[in-house]
């Protein structure tokens, strides 16, 4: 990654020196240092330019006293462990060739969804999640099963797959506002 | 090249893709997608080794012939000979 802070160096006296690109990627946030993982592996000379000092974008950090803290995410829902065949998060760790272990993930804690007259808790354990939306909501439970099922089923990185709204979708399975709303 | 070194060609390029398969025991005649987690990423991953390592192009509408060992050695055998 290049830097390029504001009028103080021109591409033409940065060590670019009119060095050829085919493909330029501006800003290095999540999107844009894994569109230059993809790129490269495909063999396009790429370069990412990012006008902060740090990469990450709104997944970034800050540090004090030489310790770095996120201030993007805060905890990685879809965790599974290592091997985990099918996963979301196998897959995008494969496409962008990262070694899990690069990661030093930790299954979360405790999480939860705070409405002010209703809670849903979570962690990585989704059977946990589904008993909350069970005690929770007993009329929307099975409306919820056929809801993971079908996302179960659903192919998300199909090339041709039409963008569907979350909403719309939701409407589909539940007839309770407050548990759309909590999971949206 | 033979059939089965464009099958280990492949075999090379699906390990070095997706580490975590075991491609000891694949069977030719079955689809690859069906003994393995391979999506359609994976295989576009494949096409765009198949063009960097060996400088084989593969068009769109002929993704199906990947499908397993076999049809992948009948298809790309005469492109790697040729």
């Amino acid at each position: 990654m290049t830097r390029l802070p504001e009028n103080k160096v021109s591409p033409r006296d940065s060590k670019l020196n009119g060095r050829h690109f085919e493909c330029v990627i501006i800003g290095a946030g999540m999107a844009g240092l894994a569109s230059g993982i993809r790129l490269a592996l495909a063999g396009k000379e790429s370069i990412i330019l990012e006008r902060h000092n740090a990469s990450g974008g709104l997944n970034s950090f800050y540090s004090i006293d030489g310790h770095k803290y996120d201030v993007g995410l805060h905890a990685l829902t879809n965790y599974v462990p290592k091997g985990t065949k099918g996963s979301p998060l196998t897959k995008l760790l494969r496409q962008l060739r990262i070694p899990y272990d690069a990661l030093e993930l930790s299954p979360q804690i405790h999480s939860k969804i705070h409405f002010p007259h209703c809670e849903l808790n979570f962690n990585n354990d989704f059977s946990f999640f589904e008993s909350q939306v069970a005690e929770q909501f007993p009329d929307e439970i099975d409306g919820f099963r056929r809801l993971v099922e079908t996302i179960r089923n659903y192919d998300a990185l199909i090339l041709e797959a039409k963008l569907i709204s979350t909403r719309a979708t939701l409407i589909q399975y539940f007839n309770n506002c407050l548990l759309k709303s909590m999971l949206l | 090249m033979t059939e089965e070194q464009v099958k280990q060609i492949v075999i090379d390029i699906i390990n070095e893709i997706a580490p975590d398969e075991d491609t000891s025991n694949l069977k030719s005649e079955v689809n690859l997608r069906d003994q393995m987690d391979l999506d359609s990423m994976d295989f576009l991953d494949i096409v765009m080794e198949l063009r960097k390592q060996h400088g084989i192009e593969v068009p769109e509408e002929d993704y199906p012939k990947l499908a397993s060992l076999d049809s992948c050695a009948d298809y790309l055998t005469p492109k790697f000979n040729s």
